[in-house]
């Protein structure tokens, strides 16, 4: 990438601080983390402010600003807010961060010229060539509407050539990806830092309260799986999250507990979840929806860790059935 | 309960299995170390998170233990025999493609399994590597390894670096893609203003295929067959038909609606052809990357046919090229009258008979018949 001037440079990689150019710069400041140094202080404290509005969506940064302090600051806020999230070990804050951070870079992309989309391709580690990414970036990446799906695109030669606007949203999941990836790690070498912890930490909702007669150690793998992950603020699919509450409603949660289940998801809209629950528990037509067979949770992708007893039954319900049957007759 | 003369059948059976491995061995999966086996005599598999440490391992328990089956994982794990799945730690997984008679034609799907039926598997094979994995996804030949099941089917795997981190859920898309499973044709077509927009015949991907096939179908088959093809009424047909020449030329410029056909109709029509163009094959397989399969180079014990590698797909025929066991002849007690093909047409009367080693193997392998005396 060629700039005009350092403040170009600069600019950039607050825009983008996961390159290597935006990398290189940090690594030039030479900063001590340990000093108390005013700078330092505030470098701290724009990481936490950071972090908490990534927790909200995404960062508000101002790459048009003209003073190169600000500018650096900004920029330094990136790598400190990451150490501090990896530190938290709070693997609900780390998706909110990795969707915050992967949000505000798409907001960047959009008014990007081409150019600069093309340059930062391989950097997020996407195979590339001309306007086409390569099929194996696409399938990991796509975004989940039916209208994505492989079949609709144009592909040859292991190519799939797409719009920008498509370009841009596999861009920020493979973002989101990476920076999940690359927190897993502790950093050991920053628990000094762990002092700052506290003014992060946020309320997360609380998983399962519901203790009524549904037993939720009888559940099935695959929805103990999809309930962890919701707990976890994993994005969950259309039929994941059908599944799941169908199978919720049929063991007879309480509708507001089925909708705080999806409280954690990233696009959580409490209404429009509440009127698909109600839809799925029959509230609208009488007609309460059984959650998707065994079989059709293999074709989903859905059927995860299948034990001896999912081979006996076709339906994730009958395998609760069965162990409440079970556990009754032993109790 | 298994009876005596069962018993028997399938303790000569692995003497004759271990004979076999004693002097040929098997040809080992890359990275052993990382895989997850399972083996069987009674079922195809008895007991799984089995692991060998190095080539050695698995063949000396070949030779010694001889199970009727064996199957090892796609996928690689940090500790392969450890229990439950989620603690073997799993770092990726070969691609694999699984294709069944019982997938293909229920005709074919009972019974000994016929040159005919194979060779329809086969077909399907073919039309996996040569329309999609070499043209769409860019695979080169030598990243498809295709082996014949040791039964009634093939396994593709593909094992490199590109296939090695993909999850579930791009493997699903992946086999979907081949096998046009969910596929809704609508997405194809788009409308504009007045006119209906839709793929041309030069397109990549799956647009270019069904508008491709749609135009050879309209312009090149005699009418019975293009009709029972598109799956449409003879009076739908017969409007298409007439103006076959204006609706060819419309969708060469991406028009589809110079001869107006209704939107259900397109739909009945692409998808017949989508359902004819997929590949067909077993998508759990793929999707499921814990799953284990026939290990190759091994012996399958409902034939007692080798699970080989086929570097010549075009000329192999299963029943001729897999067969491993010899012509010395064998005291037979064969169960009813058979007939088959197995290195040649076989017709066998139920009743004690003599029969090339490789043909007593076959039928005691398939449940026909009992060895006698030879223990």
């Amino acid at each position: 990438m060629d700039f005009k001037n350092d403040l170009d440079e600069l600019r950039f990689s607050v825009k983008y601080p996961f390159t290597s150019v935006a990398k290189g710069l940090v690594r030039r400041m030479n900063i001590d983390l340990k000093s108390n140094d005013p700078e330092i202080v505030e470098v701290i404290d724009t990481a936490k402010k950071r972090i908490k509005e990534d927790l909200r969506g995404g960062v508000i940064l101002d790459p048009r600003q003209k003073l190169t302090r600000a500018l650096e600051i900004q920029l330094l806020s990136y790598p400190v807010a990451r150490i501090l999230v990896a530190l938290s070990r709070n693997n609900f804050m780390k998706k909110r961060f990795a969707e915050g951070e992967s949000n505000t870079m798409r907001k960047f992309l959009m008014g990007a010229p081409d150019e600069e989309v093309a340059y930062l391709l391989p950097e997020l580690g996407i195979k590339a060539e001309g306007g086409s990414i390569h099929f194996k970036d696409y399938i990991m990446f796509m975004p989940d509407d039916e209208q994505y799906r492989l079949f609709y695109q144009s592909i040859s030669s292991g190519y799939v050539s797409i719009n920008r606007d498509l370009i841009v949203e596999i861009m920020t999941s493979a973002y989101r990806r990476h920076i999940l990836d690359t927190l897993s790690n502790y950093p050991s070498d920053f628990e000094f830092l762990k002092k700052e912890l506290p003014d992060i930490q946020i309320k997360r909702f609380e998983r399962f309260e519901y203790t009524g007669k549904a037993n939720a150690d009888a559940f099935p793998p695959c929805m103990k799986n999809l309930l962890a992950e919701a707990a976890a603020g994993e994005h969950l699919g259309h039929s994941a999250r059908f599944a799941i509450a169908a199978f919720l409603v049929n063991v007879g949660y309480p509708i507001d507990k089925i909708v705080d289940v999806f409280k954690n998801q990233p696009n959580f809209k409490e209404k429009l979840t509440r009127y698909h629950v109600e839809y799925i528990a029959g509230k609208k037509d009488g007609k309460k929806r059984l959650p998707p067979s065994c079989e059709k949770m293999k074709t989903y992708a859905l059927c995860v860790n299948p034990d001896a007893l999912c081979s006996r039954v076709k339906n994730p319900l009958s395998y609760y059935k069965v162990k409440m049957r079970n556990k009754r007759g032993r109790g | 309960m298994i009876t005596l003369e069962e018993l028997n059948a399938k303790t000569w059976l692995r003497e004759k299995f271990r004979e076999y491995y004693a002097k040929e061995g098997v040809e080992p999966p890359p990275m052993i170390w990382q895989r997850e086996f399972g083996v069987g005599n009674e079922k195809k598999i008895d007991y799984r998170h089995m692991s060998f440490r190095d080539d050695k391992e698995l063949l000396g328990y070949l030779r010694s233990t001889t199970p009727l089956y064996i199957s090892y994982s796609a996928g690689y794990y940090k500790f392969p025999s450890a229990t439950p799945m989620e603690k073997k730690g799993m770092l990726g997984a070969d691609l694999i493609f699984d294709f069944d008679l019982g997938d293909i034609s229920d005709t074919c799907s009972s019974g000994f399994p016929t040159v005919e039926c194979l060779g329809l598997v086969k077909n399907e094979v073919v039309k996996l590597i040569e329309e999609f994995l070499i043209p769409d996804f860019g695979f080169s030949k030598d990243d498809i390894l295709v082996f014949f099941s040791g039964s009634k089917g093939y396994h593709i795997h593909i094992r490199n670096d590109l296939v090695f981190d993909l999850d579930q859920r791009a493997r699903k898309e992946l086999v979907d893609y081949v096998s046009a499973a969910g596929m809704n044709v609508r997405f194809f077509l788009r409308r504009e203003g007045k006119s209906l927009h839709g793929p041309l015949p030069s397109s990549n991907g799956w647009g270019g295929r069904l508008a491709k096939e749609l135009v050879k179908v309209i312009s090149e088959y005699p009418p019975e067959k293009a009709r029972n093809i598109l799956g449409v009424s003879k009076s739908v047909f017969q409007k298409i038909s007439t103006r076959r020449g204006e609706l060819v030329d419309g969708m060469n410029r991406g028009l589809w609606d110079l001869v107006p056909v209704s939107m259900a109709t397109w739909e009945v029509m692409l998808s017949s052809l989508a359902l004819r163009l997929g590949v067909k094959l077993d998508r759990n397989v793929t999707i499921d990357m814990s799953r284990l399969i026939r290990l190759p180079t091994s012996l399958h014990g409902s034939s007692g046919l080798l699970v080989e590698r086929v570097k010549n797909l075009d000329k192999f025929n299963p029943l001729e090229d897999a067969i491993v066991f010899g012509r010395k002849y064998i005291r037979l007690h064969v169960k009813r009258n058979l007939e088959f093909y197995l290195g040649g047409e076989q017709k066998i009367e139920a009743g004690e008979v003599e029969l090339p080693e490789f043909v007593a193997v076959y039928i005691v392998a398939k449940g026909e018949g009992e060895p006698i005396g030879e223990l």
